[in-house]
């Protein structure tokens, strides 16, 4: 698996369970690289079936929500699968203020998505 | 209009800002920091730092382009009670009306105005100057208008 600085990746069988290095993910170039990091998980490293875990985010802004939706849209392109898990309330507020969690299916905890996976 | 007159403020800060997003940071912290000293914390705590968040980046990259010969005036105001933010940069200013909901289904997925859209609904009021360089967000701790948005 190509290198990676914002973000942890482990495998639980079929699944890339994300984790993020950033508490605060505001800074533009980290963002940038982010999403650069993201993308590459499905173009590169050919995972396809992925569950973004928020533990420990505090806080994200609108540019950091853009490249969520860059990744959602190389895994369509895959066929791919994407599920998110563990945001704190007032993050997962902000999906739901600008209806992203109408585009992103948003669990729980990770043993929440990971069952949803394998149903 | 906005019910700043008579507010005892516990803390302000007026500062010009080259267009540089580090700099915005930094009065950032220095809000939340005010803000935690005023007692405020959790969502509203949370929903100033992400509004101010987006005026600041919007100010930089849409108003000034990013262009480092211009600078932002940013004024912030608050009280244990009540945040009152103003963000003026030197662009030529956007028209609110012309910009579409981004939650329309087909505008869902872009990338454009979901900035301006957190702010309109994570703030109790929200201004734009007749010439749309200046934002100007009123926020009301614990506000019943702002109710948590359901599932």
């Amino acid at each position: 698996m190509s290198t990676k600085r914002r973000i942890v990746v482990a495998e639980n069988g079929p699944v890339s369970v994300v984790r993020f290095v950033d508490k605060k993910i505001v800074d533009s170039a980290s963002i940038e690289m982010l999403g650069e990091e993201l993308n590459s998980l499905v173009l590169v490293d050919k995972c396809s079936v992925l569950l973004l875990n928020f533990e420990g985010v505090e806080f994200m802004s609108s540019a950091a929500l853009n490249k969520l939706i860059s990744l959602n849209s190389k895994l369509k392109a895959v066929q791919g699968r994407l599920k998110l898990c563990n945001l704190r309330a007032e993050i997962k507020e902000v999906f739901t203020i600008t209806r992203l969690d109408r585009v992103f299916d948003i669990r729980k905890s990770e043993i929440d998505a990971l069952e949803a996976f394998s149903l | 209009m906005l019910p700043t007159v008579n507010i005892d403020w516990a803390w302000t800060l007026s500062r010009k800002l080259p267009s540089d997003m580090e700099q915005g940071h930094v009065v950032i912290e220095e809000l939340v920091q005010a803000l935690e000293k005023s007692d405020w914390e959790g969502r509203d705590l949370f929903q100033v730092r992400m509004a101010v968040e987006e005026g600041i980046v919007n100010s930089i990259e849409h108003g000034n382009k990013r262009d480092t010969t211009k600078f932002i005036q940013v004024e912030f105001k608050v009280s244990p009670t009540f945040c009152f933010i103003r963000i003026t940069d030197e662009g030529a200013g956007f028209c609110r009306s012309a910009l579409r909901d981004c939650t329309d289904d087909d505008l869902l997925e872009k990338p454009r105005g979901r900035g301006v859209h957190l702010i309109e609904n994570l703030m109790s009021e929200v201004f734009y100057s007749e010439c749309g360089n200046q934002l100007t967000m009123f926020r009301k701790r614990n506000d019943p208008k702002l109710a948590i948005a359901k599932d």
